[in-house]
């Protein structure tokens, strides 16, 4: 098996740091919080810095998927029909603009809480299945740039064996 | 919530500046021309039977993003002042 060191050599860098800071994380907010709720672990409380803030909100859409598919967009289609950057950059001002203080203010944590306020928890059930959907298909599209990541290190195994190993090492 | 706003902070500054570091050999690859003579080809273009279809990506990116985030919009109590003006 032919293996790229350095590359090897980054990523296990790479896991290393994010555990230790995840660990680091982790016990800041037990240290802050004895008991914390569900808000509490899914919002930090709403209370996180701005500059970690930005970051975070950056991170959700940039990620390995948005680098590739921005990189092979560009390059196989060009500049003008690689729409993602545009699109989602867009998007964070729409929603910082019209929805995040009635979000805020209304006590909400996701885009479901103020339809099942309004119709009723069988609503609120039937909206959950596209936003599931939409989470299964985003773990692709991560898997997808993992595999392309792996098959970098491991330049003899298929697209196929790569995303399997990755997706493997991440759950 | 804060162990992954933190790995996020990480990951971020792993990607600047990896991306960074790869800048160099990626102009020095032989396959790769010059950006200002090249700018057609990586342009692209859009036909006139393609604008609606265009469009309407954009669109779907845009509110479509917005349930996605939104759960975060609410997080950082900073982010109001950015709503004020």
């Amino acid at each position: 098996m032919v293996v790229h060191a350095g590359g090897l050599v980054a990523i296990v860098i790479f896991y290393i740091a994010i555990l230790l800071v995840g660990i680091w994380a982790g016990r800041k907010q037990k240290s802050s919080e004895k008991s914390p709720d569900t808000e509490e672990i899914m919002l930090a409380g709403r209370n996180i810095g701005l500059l970690v803030g930005i970051f975070t909100m950056t991170a959700t859409w940039v990620g390995g998927a948005y680098i590739n598919g921005t990189a092979e967009q560009v390059f196989s289609t060009g500049l003008i029909a690689c729409q993602a950057p545009l699109g989602y950059a867009i998007s964070l001002v729409v929603g910082g603009l019209l929805f995040a203080r009635p979000m805020r203010n209304a006590g909400y944590v996701t885009m479901l809480d103020p339809f099942q306020r309004k119709y009723g928890q069988r609503m609120g059930g039937l909206l959950f299945i596209p936003a599931l959907l939409g989470e299964v298909f985003w773990s692709a599209a991560i898997l997808s740039a993992l595999g392309a990541t792996i098959s970098v290190i491991f330049t003899d195994i298929s697209t196929t064996t790569s995303v399997v190993i990755s997706g493997r090492n991440r759950f | 919530m804060y162990s992954v706003a933190y790995t996020d902070v990480v990951q971020l500054g792993f990607i600047l500046v990896g991306l960074w570091i790869a800048v160099p050999f990626a102009i020095q690859h032989k396959g790769v021309g010059s950006i200002v003579t090249t700018w057609p080809q990586w342009r692209g273009h859009v036909e006139k039977s393609e604008i609606v279809g265009w469009i309407d990506g954009i669109l779907l990116l845009v509110f479509g993003g917005i349930p996605w985030q939104v759960s975060l919009f609410s997080i950082a109590f900073e982010m109001q002042l950015w709503i004020y003006f």
